[in-house]
């Protein structure tokens, strides 16, 4: 089988050839018993070939998460969301009721109207202790001197006071989360990859608000909470899967669904009870 | 994502786009096909070969849209859920005939086929799929593996495809299938 009649036979599966060629190509066809059986054979390679590709890109479109609330909860719900809750955090630990008696929190609201509820990061959990652990003595001291700062000075502090001789890991991998955006939501790219920017616990920030609704506003990953939270306690949940992050408000009995917005916009409640069933069990199991 | 982006991205064979425009209509394609008499595995099957039908003719740049992404990919839906109901229909009143289906040996073939692709190194695999299954230009196969120029792919797709056919006729003469 000389190239030419290769590139003959490729043109010919492609449907690259002018109604001339595909004439004569196909009466030597008819003539040439060995060209018959090299077109069949590249004919079976390129549908092989093309069944390979298929099943790759199945494979990845399964994988995309699916809004929740949709299929993935009625569908699979235990399997996609229980089995990504291993990475479940539910962070601010919602029992906010007794905040004013935090000496932080109430050395912050005294200056000002914006109570920060940050917790501390996986940042500091994952690599702060360790440190903390090795140079305890120090840390004992030092803590003297930082205990009535916020979480970041705290943080920084320890950074500069420690003055780490560990290896740590590289900080790009522990970026703060900036850059989650829904339509990242679905990258199914590695179902099985952890991803430390979507396993940090969000920021959230207090506003305290004498309006009768509770609004939210959460851009580029902080959530800012407005309403009477000293009165009426919040949890927050935080599903991470390995495709994406959904946030859940629990409040007033109620659980609300958390979108990004860059404006305040009001709660929105949840009203699928699938939903409400799973997130009742999460909150229990915490 | 405006859709004259979705499709210069996916002329570029980018998957994350594939996996945006998949997602971004996923409700809207199966509520049809299930508010049609269709299971929700049925919906997504058909949902699936019709993003993947897109995602063909975007990639090789042999689209020209005259309606939005949506609508086009609606439209595929609508056909293949209703072909598939017509298949239904048919099998329902007649004898399964056994003629539409691959015999064993060709089944067998492509297994081996599917295989042997299988058995390619990485970059192999990629050309090759990227150029027989989601006909990306040259130009953009070069770009997405970041080969120095066309002429350098040219030749790679050249040597993994013989490198192909030589690892498949091996296995069907085992096979006996040229005899």
């Amino acid at each position: 089988m000389n190239s030419n009649n290769q590139n003959q036979i490729e043109a010919y599966l492609s449907g690259e050839m002018d109604a001339e060629q595909l004439a004569k190509f196909e009466s030597e066809v008819h003539v040439n018993p060995e060209l018959q059986q090299e077109l069949n054979f590249q004919s079976e390679v390129i549908q092989g070939i093309g069944q390979y590709r298929k099943a790759q890109l199945v494979a990845r479109l399964d994988a995309v998460n699916i809004a929740p609330g949709w299929l993935s909860f009625i569908q699979s719900s235990t399997v996609q969301y229980v089995g990504g809750a291993i990475a479940i955090a539910l962070i601010g630990t919602g029992l906010w009721f007794t905040f004013q008696d935090n000496s932080l929190g109430t050395e912050l609201t005294s200056s000002s109207q914006i109570v920060v509820v940050d917790t501390p990061t996986q940042q500091e959990s994952e690599w702060n202790l360790p440190k903390q652990k090795e140079q305890e003595p120090l840390m004992k001291e030092e803590l003297l001197v930082v205990e009535l700062r916020d979480w970041e000075k705290v943080d920084s502090s320890r950074e500069k006071l420690f003055n780490p001789q560990i290896a740590v890991p590289d900080a790009g991998d522990f970026e703060t989360e900036t850059d989650f955006v829904p339509e990242q939501a679905g990258e199914p790219s590695g179902s099985t990859r952890t991803d430390s920017k979507k396993s940090q616990p969000i920021e959230v920030e207090l506003v305290e608000s004498k309006a009768l609704n509770v609004r939210y506003r959460y851009y580029e990953g902080k959530l800012y909470l407005y309403g009477k939270f000293k009165q009426k306690p919040y949890e927050i949940l935080e599903i991470n899967s390995a495709t994406g992050r959904q946030i859940y408000l629990y409040h007033l009995d109620t659980f609300h669904e958390i979108v990004p917005s860059d404006k305040p916009v009001d709660l929105k409640v949840v009203t699928n009870d699938k939903l409400i069933q799973e997130l009742m069990i999460l909150r229990k199991t915490k | 994502m405006k859709d004259r982006e979705i499709l210069e991205r996916i002329g570029q064979g980018d998957e994350k786009t594939l996996d945006y425009l998949y997602q971004k209509y996923y409700r809207m394609m199966v509520k049809m096909v299930v508010e049609n008499s269709g299971t929700e595995e049925e919906a997504k099957d058909i949902y699936q070969e019709a993003v993947l039908a897109f995602w063909q003719k975007a990639a090789s740049r042999k689209l020209v849209l005259t309606s939005k992404i949506s609508t086009y990919i609606y439209s595929i839906c609508k056909n293949l859920w209703r072909k598939e109901l017509e298949k239904k229909k048919r099998h329902s009143h007649e004898e399964v005939d056994g003629a539409e289906y691959p015999t064993h040996d060709q089944e067998e073939r492509s297994r081996i086929v599917r295989e042997c692709v299988g058995e390619l190194g990485d970059v192999c695999k990629k050309i090759l799929t990227y150029y027989y299954f989601d006909g990306l230009s040259m130009t953009d196969i070069s770009k997405k593996l970041k080969f120095a120029n066309t002429d350098t792919t040219k030749t790679k797709k050249y040597k993994c495809k013989k490198k192909l056919d030589t690892l498949i006729k091996r296995k069907y003469s085992t096979m006996d299938f040229f005899d």
